[in-house]
């Protein structure tokens, strides 16, 4: 289990109604399992679950990452800089 | 001046002040790449543009892509600014400033930069036309300059 801070962008941070949050994960922390359980607490995400990308301290990372306690986990929309 | 490090604005950006940062006596040319905000996108009139940045991972990957070009070309000095908040039409969003001792070099290394930018900082913008808003379509965030 671990508890993240997830920080959201652009259409994610609407959908979600906020731009950031602690949350709390108690079965196996992974990216994908933090996705789900994003969605099921905001569902206006459920559209855009596909086309984010998800990075933890920085980086980004496959569905499949394991999160740990006080990572710094951020929900990526497609990007429009420049 | 910059929020956050010196490579995310909130305030409008100071051409001279990259001039200074990339000048170079062994520089014989400095290649400039200025972004600004365009007044039509997708057949209409665009009034504003709202810029967000994660700015601390902009920052990391801006300062990567700089190391790239230091890596890949033979330029002097690299120095990159984007723009947060609201913009309004004409105004600069993003610059590069290459410099180096020849002009191919600089070119070269501009034009990837403002590409790597574009591919790769996490950044999105929102379109104002008259009283309606959108999100502009993006790509997905490609990994960060190697």
């Amino acid at each position: 289990m671990a508890t993240v801070k997830v920080l959201y962008f652009a259409q994610a941070r609407e959908a979600a109604g906020k731009a950031q949050e602690a949350i709390h994960i108690g079965r196996e922390p992974t990216a994908r399992v933090l996705l789900d359980t994003l969605v099921a607490i905001h569902p206006d995400l459920g559209p855009f679950q596909a086309s984010v990308r998800v990075a933890v301290n920085h980086e980004v990372v496959t569905l499949t990452a394991k999160l740990k306690d006080g990572d710094e986990v951020a929900v990526l929309p497609p990007i429009a800089g420049g | 001046m910059a929020k956050t490090g010196k490579r995310i604005s909130s305030k409008p950006i100071v051409l001279e002040d990259l001039l200074k940062q990339v000048r170079e006596d062994s520089a014989g040319g400095t290649v400039v790449f200025i972004g600004t905000i365009r007044n039509r996108d997708q057949g209409k009139s665009v009034t504003a543009l709202d810029y967000q940045v994660y700015e601390e991972m902009a920052e990391k990957r801006m300062r990567l892509i700089e190391a790239e070009l230091l890596r890949k070309w033979p330029v002097k000095k690299v120095a990159i600014v984007h723009r947060e908040g609201k913009l309004k039409v004409g105004e600069i969003s993003v610059v590069v400033a290459v410099s180096a001792e020849h002009r191919a070099e600089a070119f070269e290394a501009c034009r990837f930069a403002i590409d790597r930018i574009k591919s790769t900082l996490p950044i999105w913008k929102k379109e104002s036309f008259g009283r309606t808003a959108k999100w502009v379509r993006g790509r997905p965030i490609a990994q960060a300059s190697g």
